[in-house]
C-alpha cells in the first residue's frame, strides 16, 4: 500500500521534483565554477584569507534555493490534495490515516534530502579540491541551516495545506515564517555573522519534532474543525 | 486518536516558543530604547574629568563642579585629542604637562579597542594565515601558508595547491613542542589580515591554558612560551599591533582581570579596574599622548578609569544608567512578557537558546487572562473543567499560551476521535 | 452480525451557531438501495461526511458495519466504496495509472470491472483525467468503485454534472452491481428522476428538519395528491399532520397527503374549507418529492 500511495506521489509531482533538482543542480554547478573562476583569475592567498578574514563564503547563491524547493514541492504536492477535497480519497484508503498521512510527508521529505545530498556531495567535493578540511567543514556548518530550512517549509506547508481553517492557517502559518527565520540567523543581523556551530543539531531536532503536526491537521480534517 | 494531546502539547510548545522569540523582539523593534551613556574624558588643562553627555545632535559638557562648556571650549581643553580642530585654528599649544604636542605624535598615540562578551564568545576562524612578519618588503602581504593546530600538530597548507606542506609543518611543530607547547590549541588570537603596519602573529592557548606566542620570522618558526600571572587562564587576547610599540596587546583572563603584555619583554602588567565581568561587560580602552582611559558598561552603569601613560590610576568615575528593563516599556514587557527565548544574542555569536525570565511580575497578567478566558469559555457555554489543558497553558504561557489555545481551539470536546 | 449495514442514531449537527439537522435516525439494511433526498443544502453532504468519517457530529451516533464511523478500520474502510460529489479522482494520473495506484490496496481488486466499463469510452489509455469530460471521469471514478467490489457503495450526488446519457449509463451499471448478493447502497441525490426504479428505502431532509423516512415503496403507495376548487380560497393554508403541503395555482388547489381522501375531505370540512370538483392526481417519485418538500 505504501508502494502505491509512493507511486501517487511520484506522478503527482515528479515534473516538479525535476525541474526543482535541476534547479538546484544549476546554482550548485555555478557555485563550483564561480569557485574555479576564482581561483583562476584571482591569488589563492587572497580568497583564503576573504574567506578565514571575512567568513565570505563562496556559496551565498544557494541561500534560499532549498527554502524555494520546499515551498514550492509542498505547494504542488499538497494543493491538489486540498483542492476539492480530495485528500478524502487518501484518508478513505484502507490503511491508518496517520500512516498515509505520514506516507505522504515523509515522500517529500525523502525527495528533499535526496536533492540537498546531491548538493552537499558536489559542493564540498568540488570545493575540498581548493580547500583543507577545516574550511570544508565550516562551509558545511554555514549551508547546513539553509537545507534545513527547506524541510521546515515544506512541513509547515503541508500542515497548513490539510488544516481546513483559514484563521488557524494563518497563525501557523506566520509562526512557521517565524521559525523558518531561525535557521537564516546567521546572515540576518547586518554583517554580523553568527554560528550555528554549537547548536545545528537542535535544529536539526526541530524538524523531527514538527514533523507529526501533519496528523494535528489531519485530525481537524478528520472532525471537520472549522 | 490517541496521541492527540500529545500532538497538540507539541503545537503548543512550537508556537508558545516562537512568540516567545519574536513578540519580545517586535516589542522592543516598536518602542525601542536609545539611551545615550555618558562619556567620560580627562582634561589635562582642568587636570580633572569633564562629562560629555546627550545624544550627538545635542550634546552638553558638564565638569565635576557644574561648570559647562561650549564645543571651542570643550576642545581648548582636551588639546590631546582634539588636537586635529586646534591645529585648524592654530590654537594647539606646544607642550601640555611638559610633553611636547607635536601633530605627528599626538596622532601615532592615539588609539582606541575594546572587547565585548560576543567577541569573547565568538566561534574561531578556520584556518589562519601564516603571515611573514620580517617580509623583505615595505609592506605586509598575504602568505600561500595557512595552518590550524590541530590534535597532534601544527598543519600547514599551501593555498595555490591545497596540499600540506609537510616540511614547514614539521619544523613549526617540532619548535612548539621545543617550547612545551600540548596539543591541541584551545584558542588563538592574532589580526588575520595584512591592513596593519607590522604583524606579531598569533597568541596561542594550549591545551593545558599554558599561553604562547608564534609568528613566522624570515619563514621559521617563533615561539616563546608567555608566563602568564599565578593561577589565571586566559579568556581573550587583542592583539594590536600599533605604530606605538608598546605592547603586544591586552587580554583578560577568567577571573574578569585586565592584562596589558608589554612588547619585546613579555612583561605583564596589570591595569586596576572595578565592575568588570567578561561575559557581561563592554569595555574599552583609548589610548592618547598623555592618559589611557578604560570604560566598562554595564547593564545599569558605566565606571570609567583614567590613568597615566603607565597605568598608574588618576580618577575614576561611576555613574548609574537607566537599564531599559527600568523604562516604562520595559516595565510593561516584564508584565506582559512571561520569558523570552534569544536565539541570537548581543553577548554570543553563537546561536544558542537563552532562557530568560526577569521575575514573576508576569503572573498578574497571566492571571488575568485565565479570567478572561474563563469568561470566554462560559460566555460560550463551554464546560470549564474540561479545558483544563488550555488553562494550563494560558497560566504559563500567558499571551504566548494565549495565541497557542486560538490555535488549538478545541474547547470542551467530548468525544474527540480523530486520526488514528 | 446484524443485518444493519449503517446505522444512523440522533444525530444532530450544527455548523456553529447554524443548526444543519437534528435527530437524525435511519438504519441501511444489507441488500438494500437508500436514498438520501433533500434540496441543495439541507445537509445531504454533512450526512455523507458523517458516514465516511470526515466529520464529527454535534451529537449522535453513525455505526457502519458496526463501527463508528468516525474509527472506521482500514479493514472496514476496505468494504467501503465512495464516490465524492463531482466524480472527484486525480486529475494528474492517466486511466492506466490511476487503475495500478488503486489495485495496490485491494486484495480483491477486480480489474476487468474497471477496464470493461472503460472500454465503452472513446479514450486512449495514456489519456490524463484532466484532459477528459465531466461524464467520461463519472464513468472512471464507478469503473475504480466496481473493481474495489465494496459491500457497501457511498454515493454523493452522483449524478452532478452528468447528461440523461451518462446518467442512465451510470444507474445502469449500479443496477448491474447490485444484483450480486448482499451489496448494499447509499445514495444521496437532488435529481429524483432516475431513482424511482432504484431505491428501496429513503429519507427526505428539509431545512434543520427530516420529512419522512420510510421505503419508497410505501411512500409512493401513501402519499397522496388531490386537487380541488376551493368556493372561498383563504389567503394562508396551515400545514399540518394531515396537510403536509398545499399549492394554490390559480383557482386550483393541491393538497399533499398521507391521509386516504375521506379522511381529508372531513378535515378541510371542519376547517371551514368548502370545495368541490375534487379528484387524484397521479405523482412520479420527482412530483411526490417536490409536493412533500414544496418548490421553494
Amino acid at each position: 500500500m505504501i508502494k502505491s500511495l509512493i507511486y501517487k506521489e511520484w506522478l503527482k509531482v515528479r515534473w516538479t521534483l525535476i525541474a526543482l533538482g535541476m534547479l538546484n543542480l544549476l546554482v550548485v554547478v555555478s557555485t563550483c565554477v564561480s569557485i574555479a573562476n576564482a581561483f583562476g583569475l584571482i591569488d589563492a592567498s587572497k580568497l583564503y584569507g576573504d574567506i578565514v578574514a571575512l567568513q565570505n563564503l563562496f556559496y551565498y547563491d544557494l541561500l534560499y534555493i532549498p527554502f524555494l524547493t520546499g515551498l514550492l514541492l509542498g505547494i504542488v504536492q499538497f494543493y491538489p490534495e486540498i483542492n476539492s477535497s480530495r485528500i478524502k480519497l487518501t484518508l478513505h484508503l484502507p490503511m491508518k490515516e496517520s500512516k498515509a498521512l505520514m506516507t505522504m510527508q515523509l515522500f517529500g521529505i525523502g525527495s528533499m534530502f535526496l536533492i540537498f545530498a546531491v548538493d552537499v556531495i558536489i559542493l564540498l567535493w568540488f570545493s575540498s579540491k581548493y580547500f583543507p578540511s577545516e574550511i570544508i567543514n565550516g562551509m558545511f556548518i554555514s549551508i547546513l541551516p539553509w537545507l534545513l530550512a527547506g524541510f521546515v517549509i515544506y512541513i509547515f506547508i503541508t500542515i497548513i495545506f490539510v488544516d481546513t481553517s483559514w484563521s488557524r492557517r494563518a497563525i501557523i502559518g506566520l509562526t512557521g515564517l517565524a521559525f523558518v527565520n531561525n535557521y537564516y540567523l546567521s546572515t540576518m543581523y547586518g554583517g554580523t555573522t553568527y554560528s550555528y556551530s554549537e547548536s545545528w543539531f537542535y535544529f536539526v531536532i526541530m524538524i523531527i519534532i514538527i514533523s507529526p503536526l501533519i496528523l494535528w491537521s489531519g485530525n481537524n480534517y478528520k472532525r471537520g474543525v472549522k | 486518536m490517541k496521541n492527540n494531546i500529545f500532538l497538540k502539547l507539541i503545537l503548543s510548545l512550537v508556537i508558545i516558543f516562537i512568540a516567545s522569540i519574536y513578540l519580545p523582539e517586535i516589542f522592543w523593534k516598536t518602542f525601542p530604547q536609545r539611551y545615550y551613556l555618558p562619556r567620560i574624558v580627562y582634561s589635562p588643562i582642568l587636570d580633572d574629568i569633564l562629562i560629555i553627555k546627550g545624544d550627538f545632535k545635542e550634546s552638553m559638557v558638564v565638569d565635576l563642579k557644574g561648570n559647562s562648556y561650549n564645543t571651542r571650549e570643550y576642545e581648548a581643553l582636551v588639546p590631546q585629542t582634539a588636537f586635529t580642530q586646534l591645529l585648524f585654528l592654530g590654537k594647539l599649544p606646544d607642550t601640555v604637562k611638559g610633553v611636547a604636542f607635536t601633530a605627528s605624535e599626538l596622532r601615532k598615540n592615539l588609539y582606541r579597542t575594546g572587547v565585548e562578551p560576543a567577541k569573547i564568545d565568538a566561534f574561531k576562524l578556520l584556518m589562519h594565515p601564516l603571515i611573514e612578519s620580517k617580509p623583505n618588503r615595505a609592506s605586509l602581504s598575504f602568505p600561500n601558508e595557512f595552518f590550524s593546530i590541530t590534535e597532534k600538530r601544527m598543519k600547514i597548507v599551501d593555498c595555490r595547491t591545497n596540499i600540506v606542506n609537510e616540511e614547514m609543518s614539521d619544523l613549526f611543530t617540532s619548535e612548539l613542542m621545543d617550547k612545551d607547547f600540548t596539543f591541541p590549541a584551545k584558542e588563538l588570537f592574532g589580526n588575520p589580515t595584512t591592513r596593519k603596519p607590522f604583524d606579531e602573529g598569533y597568541f596561542v592557548i594550549d591545551s593545558k591554558d599554558q599561553f604562547f606566542h608564534l609568528k613566522r620570522v624570515k619563514n621559521k618558526p617563533y615561539v616563546h612560551k608567555v608566563k602568564l600571572p599565578e593561577n589565571s587562564k586566559v579568556v581573550h587576547m587583542e592583539v594590536l599591533e600599533r605604530d606605538l610599540h608598546e605592547f603586544f596587546g591586552y587580554f583578560v583572563t577568567d577571573d574578569s582581570k585586565f592584562y596589558m603584555l608589554r612588547e619585546g619583554d613579555y612583561h605583564i602588567v596589570n591595569i586596576p579596574i572595578e565592575d568588570y565581568d567578561y561575559k557581561n561587560s563592554v569595555m574599552g580602552l583609548n589610548g592618547d599622548i598623555l592618559y589611557r582611559r578604560v570604560n566598562i558598561m554595564n547593564d545599569n552603569k558605566i565606571s570609567t578609569f583614567v590613568y597615566d601613560r603607565s597605568y598608574k590610576l588618576i580618577t575614576s568615575y561611576k555613574d548609574s544608567v537607566i537599564h531599559k528593563d527600568e523604562t516604562t516599556f520595559g516595565v510593561t514587557a516584564a508584565y506582559i512578557f512571561p520569558f523570552t527565548f534569544t536565539l541570537a544574542g548581543s553577548k554570543s555569536l553563537f546561536i544558542n537558546f537563552d532562557f530568560d525570565y526577569k521575575d514573576f511580575r508576569f503572573l498578574l497578567i497571566n492571571f488575568i487572562l485565565v479570567i478572561l478566558f474563563a469568561g470566554f469559555l462560559k460566555y460560550k457555554k463551554y464546560d470549564l473543567s474540561k479545558n483544563i489543558f488550555q488553562f494550563l497553558l494560558i497560566a504559563v504561557g500567558g499571551i504566548y499560551g494565549v495565541i497557542a489555545v486560538s490555535v488549538i481551539r478545541d474547547f470542551n470536546q467530548k468525544n474527540s476521535a480523530g486520526v488514528k | 452480525m446484524s443485518n444493519a449495514v449503517v446505522q444512523v442514531k440522533n444525530l444532530t449537527h450544527h455548523y456553529g451557531d447554524r443548526l444543519i439537522f437534528e435527530n437524525l435516525n435511519f438504519q441501511i439494511n444489507r441488500g438494500s438501495i437508500f436514498g438520501l433526498l433533500g434540496k441543495n443544502g439541507t445537509g445531504k453532504t454533512t450526512t455523507i461526511n458523517i458516514l465516511n468519517g470526515f466529520l464529527e457530529p454535534t451529537s449522535g451516533q453513525c455505526l457502519v458495519f458496526d463501527e463508528d464511523s468516525h474509527k472506521l478500520s482500514p479493514q472496514t474502510k476496505s468494504r467501503v466504496g465512495f464516490l465524492i460529489e463531482g466524480h472527484i479522482q486525480y486529475s494528474f494520473m492517466n486511466i492506466k495509472q490511476i487503475e495500478k495506484y488503486y489495485s495496490g490496496f485491494y486484495p480483491n481488486w477486480k480489474k476487468e470491472a474497471y477496464w470493461e466499463l472503460l472500454k465503452k469510452l472513446q479514450v486512449t489509455e495514456t489519456q490524463k483525467i484532466s484532459k477528459m469530460s465531466c461524464g467520461q471521469r463519472s464513468q472512471i471514478a464507478l469503473g475504480l468503485l466496481l473493481a474495489q467490489n465494496p459491500d457497501l457503495l457511498i454515493l454523493d450526488d452522483f449524478s452532478m454534472g452528468l447528461d440523461a446519457g451518462y446518467r442512465r449509463l451510470f444507474l445502469d451499471y449500479l443496477s448491474d452491481y447490485i444484483q450480486a448478493e448482499g451489496k448494499t447502497v447509499f445514495i444521496t441525490s437532488h435529481i429524483i428522476q432516475d431513482l424511482e426504479e432504484l431505491l428501496d428505502d429513503c429519507v427526505i431532509l428539509d431545512y434543520k428538519t427530516v420529512l419522512m423516512t420510510m421505503p419508497i415503496k410505501k411512500f409512493m403507495d401513501e402519499f397522496k395528491h388531490f386537487r380541488c376548487i376551493l368556493d372561498n380560497p383563504p389567503p394562508v393554508i396551515q400545514k399540518d399532520d394531515i396537510i403536509k403541503n398545499v399549492e394554490i395555482l390559480k383557482n386550483k388547489t393541491s393538497f399533499f397527503t398521507f391521509a386516504e381522501e375521506s379522511v381529508l375531505l372531513n378535515h378541510l370540512e371542519k376547517l371551514g374549507l368548502k370545495h368541490h370538483g375534487v379528484q387524484q392526481v397521479k405523482m412520479s417519485l420527482e412530483d411526490a418529492f417536490i409536493g412533500l418538500t414544496g418548490k421553494y
